[in-house]
């Protein structure tokens, strides 16, 4: 080893290292949620294939809307025709673009956002109890959209069949991933000003999750796995 | 709980064996074993506390679910780094900076009239501070891999297995880093 080496390990004694934190417990626990949540999940599975092959069986059943999933303040809906939609801009229905402070005021709450590398988004869009903005993924443009609570009620429609829909866990957040055929979304914003069926769109892949009393909505052509890695930035 | 023994435990395949069969007391056997590591890696990486905590719980995590996936036999210590050091990774891409490493306040002192501790006297406090500015403005590349080299102590198998680089590439960027350092240094 030469003096320079040496005096590099000399210099890494001396660094300012904070002591390690005991990462057992916290490892733990995240293990057990995760194994309840599977197990969750399995059994929600499990009652979903009967539910559906009940459903399936009966013809009224079949032709009518199967409703499948609530998850927070979004309706996914499981149809077999589509609801008649049109290519449109991520951001078609939301409103004018508006500043974060004023989209803020509007959603009635703060918007939770991931680090970025460069300057933040500057447009931002709003209803009462919801609030979005685009971001970017590479060079995928991406829609995030934040719900409080069950204030909004947001459908998502999509033909049977067409579209795979699957649980998902986001850190410790169970939430859903929505990819492959067509499907519609629907934003039915019942507060104070807005009210009834707004704007009706096709939507690409989408990843769906709840943390507290959010529910949050990423869509964009992006697959799972970096759906996933970036919810995880965003999740509180 | 009893856990190993700080550093490597003696029966580690055995450990990482029942963990792979869902033995969760084995796993956190090993995640008390290698915390440390786990932690200085993330930390040299990051260089923020906060960053780095989470990236090792992370790993640990990952790594969790991941073991299916490991190899019998092979070394657990590189394949977790290695998950740890994409978390680290990830999060200093997401925040777009990486924070400088800094000396411990005695360190950056001189140390007035008392005997020099044999590390000082391979290098005093103002050298020390030198090279460390020189070491802080590295390119990425070639700090990560003198951070996990010389300050957590990695082999350069393990640096590069940690990095996902070859060990070639650890070789060549070592020597261009201290290539660089010894225009500081000397």
């Amino acid at each position: 080893m030469t003096e320079l080496e040496q005096a590099l390990v000399a210099l890494g004694r001396e660094l300012e290292l904070p002591a390690a934190p005991d990462l057992v417990p916290a490892v733990q626990r995240r293990i057990e949620r995760r194994r309840r949540t599977r197990r969750w999940l399995v059994l929600a599975f499990a009652i979903l294939v009967v539910g559906i092959g009940i459903a399936m069986a009966v013809p009224q059943a079949r032709s009518a809307i199967l409703r499948f999933f609530h998850i927070g303040a979004v309706t996914v809906e499981r149809v077999e025709t589509l609801p008649p939609a049109r290519e449109a801009p991520l951001t078609a229905g939301l409103g004018r673009p508006r500043t974060r402070a004023d989209a803020e005021r509007r959603a009635g709450f703060r918007m939770i956002l991931p680090n970025f590398k460069g300057a933040p988004p500057s447009r931002y869009y709003a209803l009462e109890g919801l609030i979005a903005t685009t971001i970017r993924s590479g060079s995928t443009p991406l829609l995030l959209t934040e719900l409080r609570g069950d204030q909004t009620g947001f459908s998502k429609k999509f033909a049977s069949g067409a579209t795979k829909l699957e649980p998902v866990s986001v850190g410790s957040h169970f939430g859903l991933f929505l990819s492959g055929g067509k499907h519609v979304i629907v934003y039915e914003v019942a507060g104070t000003n807005d009210v009834g069926q707004l704007y009706t769109r096709f939507a690409g892949n989408v990843l769906l999750w709840t943390a507290g009393e959010r529910t949050f909505r990423l869509e964009g052509e992006l697959a799972r796995n970096q759906a996933l890695r970036l919810a995880r930035h965003i999740t509180p | 709980m009893t856990y190993a023994v700080e550093g490597r435990p003696l029966d580690e395949s055995e450990l990482v064996e029942r963990a792979r069969r869902g033995d969760q007391e084995a796993y956190a056997e090993l995640v008390h074993a290698y915390q440390g590591i786990a932690f200085r890696t993330a930390f040299l990486l990051t260089g923020g506390a906060a960053e780095a905590e989470d990236a090792a719980q992370d790993g640990f995590v990952k790594a969790w679910r991941a073991l299916g996936r490991f190899r019998p036999g092979a070394q657990f210590r590189p394949w977790l780094l290695r998950i740890v050091a994409n978390e680290a990774h990830n999060r200093r891409r997401s925040a777009g900076r990486r924070a400088r490493l800094a000396l411990r306040a005695a360190a950056a002192e001189p140390s007035g009239g008392a005997a020099p501790s044999p590390e000082a006297s391979v290098l005093d406090a103002e050298r020390r501070e030198t090279l460390l500015a020189a070491v802080n403005g590295l390119p990425d590349d070639q700090r990560d891999v003198v951070s996990l080299r010389y300050f957590a102590g990695l082999s350069e198998e393990e640096a590069a297995e940690a990095l996902g680089i070859a060990q070639g590439t650890v070789k060549s960027r070592t020597s261009r880093a201290l290539e660089r350092l010894r225009e500081t240094y000397d």
